[in-house]
């Protein structure tokens, strides 16, 4: 449908207010809010995400496309919750204690969020026991972790100890990532993905939960 | 001798190609009209925001010697514990930005302005190092004087929770130097607010001292192996 591409054209330009313009006309034409979510907001961020790998574009005009994503979702959300429509998949976030640094961490639930997930951001500077209290009180199926220092990493795997020693590993999956972190590191702590930039993450990510 | 000192915003304006670079273009690739806008942009806010400042303290080897090992957490070997013996002089070191441009990027995060966060980001970050630089460039006057032949000698500076040096060493560290005085607070946690601001500790001397092989049980997780690029600098 003609409208749906246009926002999902105009998503992918980053074109934040033309996408809520395009929203509210497809709302105020009583189409189902999870087309307008499927194949306007999310067809355009998945172009994005593909271009982004192609090398075609850089991360400041996904995250302009994100914004417009952003814009049009606000619009939206009321009315796919008014009908039920479950998120894809709920990912607890956040930078493992003694790590401040969170622009990787935001970047990866900025890009969750466009694709369609829940995300719970715990912010930096986690505990162990917080990233898996909230997994578990919230039910979340993943919980994703980042790390800029070195010398933090080792928190990764306290919170892989703690899910097994919880009796939760396999029903909560982990996702680590961050400059220093690599796949081999991921495998070596028990680790069920590694993700090397946002658009990767996510695509990791819905994987773990079996989507798309 | 401790010293605070005045950095100027022109000091921690870093290049274009630098922002060029950490946005992930390669040398030759020119950004396109939006991102080209939004680090005009970026310059424009880091330049009305960003409040640098810089504190250094002389200090021996002997006085470093506990600050180094912190809490006792850091790995068995490290490039810096070969390094720091053989050093001329040693000084602590803590820049900041100041609190304006850190909050900026969080609210700008908050606000879904997520393009410009990031540039916003990556402009800060760059000057948070250039803001180290200006400091470690003011030790070196102080210490070597005008007219001195260091040609043979190289000044570097290495930070707490970076190769094998755990988070913790911030503790005495900023004991030691109270970098409160322009603005910087630690947390619990070792870290230090406002977010963009460095510390640690500037080591001079021959150039030799500061080479090491990267072959550290923890290099193997290190992907960024900036080291080698620091090397290269000053060789």
């Amino acid at each position: 449908m003609e409208l749906l591409d246009n926002i999902a054209k105009n998503l992918e330009a980053g074109e934040d207010e033309k996408v809520l313009e395009l929203t509210k006309a497809a709302i105020q034409q009583k189409l189902p809010p999870q087309d307008i979510l499927d194949k306007g907001l999310i067809a355009g961020m998945n172009v994005v995400g593909e271009r982004f790998k192609n090398h075609d574009i850089f991360l400041p005009e996904v995250l302009l496309a994100a914004k417009a994503m952003y814009a049009g979702m606000d619009e939206l959300k009321p009315l796919l919750i008014e009908e039920g429509i479950p998120s894809i998949g709920k990912v607890v976030i956040g930078s493992v204690q003694g790590d401040l640094h969170d622009i990787g961490k935001n970047l990866v639930g900025i890009m969750l969020k466009g694709a369609g997930f829940e995300v719970i951001d715990l912010g930096s500077d986690v505990s162990p026991e917080k990233f898996i209290d909230t997994a578990e009180k919230e039910e979340a199926g993943v919980i994703g972790m980042s790390a800029l220092l070195t010398t933090t990493m080792s928190v990764m795997k306290q919170v892989v100890e703690l899910l097994d020693g919880r009796g939760l590993k396999g029903k909560v999956k982990i996702i680590v990532g961050g400059a220093p972190v690599s796949a081999d590191f991921a495998k070596e702590i028990g680790a069920d993905a590694y993700g090397f930039d946002g658009i990767n993450a996510v695509e990791k990510i819905k994987g773990l939960c079996g989507v798309g | 001798m401790r010293k605070i000192v005045d950095i100027s915003i022109e000091a921690v304006i870093s290049a274009e190609s630098s922002i060029h670079k950490a946005l992930g273009l390669g040398l030759n690739q020119e950004p396109s009209e939006k991102t080209a806008s939004l680090i005009e942009e970026a310059f424009e806010v880091f330049i009305d925001l960003a409040r640098p400042k810089g504190l250094f303290e002389n200090i021996t080897l002997e006085e470093f010697a506990p600050i180094y090992a912190g809490a006792g957490l850091n790995e068995p070997k490290t490039p810096l514990g070969g390094i720091y013996p053989g050093a001329e002089q040693l000084a602590l070191f803590a820049v900041t930005l100041g609190q304006p441009v850190s909050g900026r990027i969080d609210e700008l995060f908050g606000a879904n302005d997520f393009a410009l966060a990031y540039v916003l980001d990556a402009v800060a970050s760059e000057g948070a190092e250039l803001a180290a630089e200006a400091v470690g460039e003011q030790f070196d006057d102080l210490v070597m004087g005008d007219d001195d032949p260091f040609e043979d000698k190289s000044q570097l500076r290495y930070s707490p929770g970076y190769c094998g040096w755990h988070i913790s060493g911030q503790g005495r560290l900023f004991d030691r130097l109270r970098p409160g005085d322009i603005g910087i607070e630690l947390n619990s946690s070792y870290l230090m607010q406002p977010l963009k601001s460095v510390s640690g500790v500037i080591v001079l001397g021959k150039k030799e001292i500061h080479f090491f092989n990267n072959s550290f049980p923890f290099c193997n997780d290190c992907v960024t192996k900036t080291c080698r690029d620091r090397l290269k600098h000053i060789m």
